[in-house]
């Protein structure tokens, strides 16, 4: 037995229907209701949810696709006879149908959009409403085509809306972790179509409880991108101080081209970080006025009270100066682990000896993101960072190397380097052999030094092994066909890694005593442009990863081939590399002449 | 088989294996040692305990999820599926009993699907539509609500 309601806007057309379910009987109570609160509760009916999902695929099994049609329903009534429940809650079914043509793609923003159109329509859909169910009665919605789509997609949803019986909210019921759940699921793994900052903040504004599980969440991290939203915020924090502790990112995106401007955002900055305690990254972007010359602002000024914090652990710097920024803004944060900098151009830089006497002992990890650094900055950086431990890099153009055998001469500490579209050094000293001997970590991807400055064994170098390496992965730019000498020093490249990795002296006590000494086998992946060595513990193939459009010869495709392999029980694993005969195919397939 | 009793008194008898998906039931039903004793269910009354159990008879074959599926690309994914949709097709306060009951039941899965579902009845909604829709009172007084909307602005980016 069902009770269809349908309702046509536009603001003068609205409907009631109500359609039969053979075999069932209908039984229609019109009452009103007390709760004025939800729309469509004017209307009460007994039905049972399953018939009018059975009889609804039944008549309209035909109108599968039909998405253009633009209704909305929404019900309540009696759930006793549904077959996923056993609770009974009434409700009414209510079915509305928009005559107004609306042409939104997104079927959800379709709906919503049609829920406002009802929403403002209510007080004439209901009289209209009241109209139709007295001059037409129940025959009304005879022959007129249910809305399949609706049907289907939006039933559980509306099902599950309908609110619990006692009045009072079972969701303030739940404990703080579930809740946490649902806001989980709900804004951080992008349920919403279109997240937004505001989504969270809507949601928040619905009571006390949802407001104090979302502040934290909308306050953790902020964008701020002039001066005058900086001291609009700084004001509201002065006035909400409880909020600056919920900040733990702030990114600014300031301009500052006169020394007023500059002393401007070192107040304000300096007010702000004051008032957020639990601040954790603080990333600074700065740039001047329409194209004109940028002026630092000086944070770590010492004509007046500057920035002081001990909670930022991560300091990063974007904007172009001349000047090494954090022998000005260090004095304020001393506790930074990460610093990071960003399109800085050091090369003009002048050092005086005091910012070569600031250390940043807490500093781990130095991050640059296309820099250019300059003799001078690799010095101050250097000197600057005694306990640095992994230096990312990405974008270098050059220098990169000088700077890690630059902080290798001065520190014991680092032993992870990562690079990316980095070039190679500018000079080769012997001050590189400190930094590949030290290094447990070398990873290198799309770097262009693969046969001057990846083997340490190549050439030159006095690097003749890596003792403490554990992990190595260099992706490289090499075009094939290489020629016949690159070939040849890759081949001496890759065959010599087994030497670099030298024994370890230290037995594992996991190990019989008597066996074999165990050695040391890195993490190998060695890729390159067209083609790749893979690595599986050790064993080490070069196989094409041309794509079939690539101009490749078509001989070399799809092809592997074991350069190196590991060999031995797993107690003595050795590698060993590759076969003459293997290596002739590969010579040949690479189109290298049998005499390179 | 494993006889289960709900807080009101109501037996269950139910496949050890569908009420093992519990890994509260499970801990019980090793810590007892004879799968043939009665287990008592304190906290969950037997219509939603039914329910219940329903669910895991569905779901008896399902990989149990751990704590360390966090990064679980399932747990991850929004989408429900079509049986749990219907499954979750209830009043507001069965399915908010279910979800407790399967967080007392320790049943991840169903608690997962549960979150999801309520979640998805929040998502897109006003303020105003969510108190409606949750039957939640508005415990702010207008200075303070017009306060939280003013300081929640922030969370724009600016």
């Amino acid at each position: 037995m069902d009770v269809v309601t349908a309702v046509t806007s536009e603001g003068q057309v609205q409907t009631e229907i109500l359609s039969r379910v053979a075999g069932t009987t209908q039984l229609l109570n019109v009452r009103e209701s007390n709760d004025s609160a939800l729309i469509n509760r004017k209307r009460r009916a007994e039905i049972s949810g399953q018939d009018l999902q059975n009889s609804s695929t039944q008549s309209y099994a035909d109108d599968e696709d039909d998405e253009d049609g633009d209704y909305y329903w929404t019900h309540t009534g009696d759930q006793s006879d549904d077959v996923f429940s056993d609770v009974s809650t009434d409700y009414d079914i209510d079915i509305y149908w928009v005559d107004r043509p609306v042409k939104l793609r997104n079927r959800n923003k379709r709906l919503k959009h049609i829920r406002r159109l009802l929403m403002e329509d209510y007080e004439k859909t209901l009289a209209f409403h009241n109209t139709q169910i007295e001059g037409e009665g129940s025959n009304y919605m005879t022959g007129r085509k249910f809305p399949p789509f609706l049907y289907k997609k939006k039933w559980a949803l509306i099902r599950s809306q309908i609110p619990a019986a006692d009045g009072l909210s079972p969701i303030t019921k739940l404990p703080t972790e579930i809740l946490q759940n649902i806001f989980h699921k709900l804004f951080f793994l992008r349920m919403l179509d279109n997240f937004r900052k505001m989504d969270v903040a809507k949601v928040a504004c619905v009571c006390k409880r949802f407001n104090e599980f979302l502040q934290p969440i909308l306050f953790s991290s902020l964008n701020i991108a002039s001066v005058d939203a900086l001291q609009e915020f700084g004001r509201m924090l002065l006035q909400s101080p409880h909020l600056g502790r919920l900040v733990h990112t702030l990114y600014l995106k300031l301009t500052s081209s006169t020394l007023d401007e500059a002393a401007n955002i070192s107040r304000i900055i300096s007010r702000i970080v004051h008032l957020c305690p639990n601040l954790r990254t603080l990333t600074v972007t700065m740039s001047g006025h329409d194209g004109r010359n940028l002026v630092m602002p000086n944070l770590g000024s010492k004509y007046f009270n500057g920035t002081r914090s001990n909670s930022v652990q991560n300091l990063n710097f974007l904007f172009e100066c001349y000047t090494m920024p954090f022998t000005m803004f260090a004095r304020g944060f001393e506790n930074i682990s990460r610093l990071q900098f960003g399109h800085i151009d050091l090369t003009r830089m002048t050092i005086t000896k005091r910012d070569m006497s600031m250390r940043l002992n807490n500093v781990v990890v130095l991050q640059l993101v296309a820099p250019i650094l300059g003799a001078a900055a690799i010095r101050l950086i250097a000197s600057s960072l005694p306990r640095v431990q992994l230096v990312d890099a990405t974008a270098v153009s050059s220098g990169i190397v000088d700077l890690l055998s630059a902080i290798a001469a001065r520190t014991h500490t680092l032993t992870a380097v990562k690079m990316r579209k980095c070039n190679g050094p500018n000079t080769r000293t012997k001050l590189t052999y400190k930094l590949w001997t030290r290094l447990k970590s070398i990873e290198m991807t799309s770097c262009s030094m693969m046969t001057a400055d990846i083997f340490p064994t190549h050439k030159n170098s006095t690097v003749k092994s890596l003792p403490r390496l554990e992990v190595l992965r260099i992706t490289a730019d090499i075009k094939l066909p290489i020629r016949p000498e690159e070939f040849q020093e890759l081949l001496d490249a890759v065959n010599r890694l087994p030497e670099a990795v030298a024994y370890d002296q230290e037995l594992d006590s996991t190990i019989d005593e008597g066996s074999p000494v165990p050695r040391r086998v890195p993490d190998i992946s060695i890729t390159c442009e067209n083609c790749a060595y893979n690595d599986t513990f050790g064993s080490v193939s070069f196989m094409s990863s041309a794509p079939p459009y690539s101009p490749l010869p078509g001989r070399f495709r799809g092809k592997v081939y074991n350069l190196l392999k590991t060999v031995g029980p797993p107690w003595g694993r050795r590698i060993v590399g590759m076969d003459s005969e293997m290596l002739d195919i590969f010579r040949t397939d690479l189109g290298i002449p049998s005499s390179a | 088989m494993v006889k289960l009793t709900s807080s009101d008194g109501e037996s269950f008898d139910v496949e050890k294996e569908v009420a093992e998906r519990s890994v509260l039931i499970k801990n019980m039903i090793e810590d007892v040692g004879d799968a043939s004793t009665e287990i008592p269910i304190p906290n969950v009354t037997a219509n939603v305990l039914k329910k219940v159990l329903e669910w895991c008879e569905h779901h008896k074959g399902d990989p149990i999820l751990a704590n360390e599926d966090d990064t679980d690309a399932r747990k991850k994914s929004t989408d429900i599926d079509e049986w749990d949709q219907k499954f979750m097709q209830v009043d507001q306060e069965m399915l908010f009993e279910i979800i407790l009951a399967a967080n007392y039941l320790d049943i991840k899965a169903l608690l997962e699907v549960g979150c999801k579902t309520v979640a998805n009845m929040i998502k897109g909604k006003t303020p105003e539509e969510i108190r409606r829709t949750f039957n939640i009172q508005n415990d702010f007084t207008p200075e303070e609500e017009a306060q939280i909307r003013r300081e929640n602005e922030w969370a724009e980016d600016r």
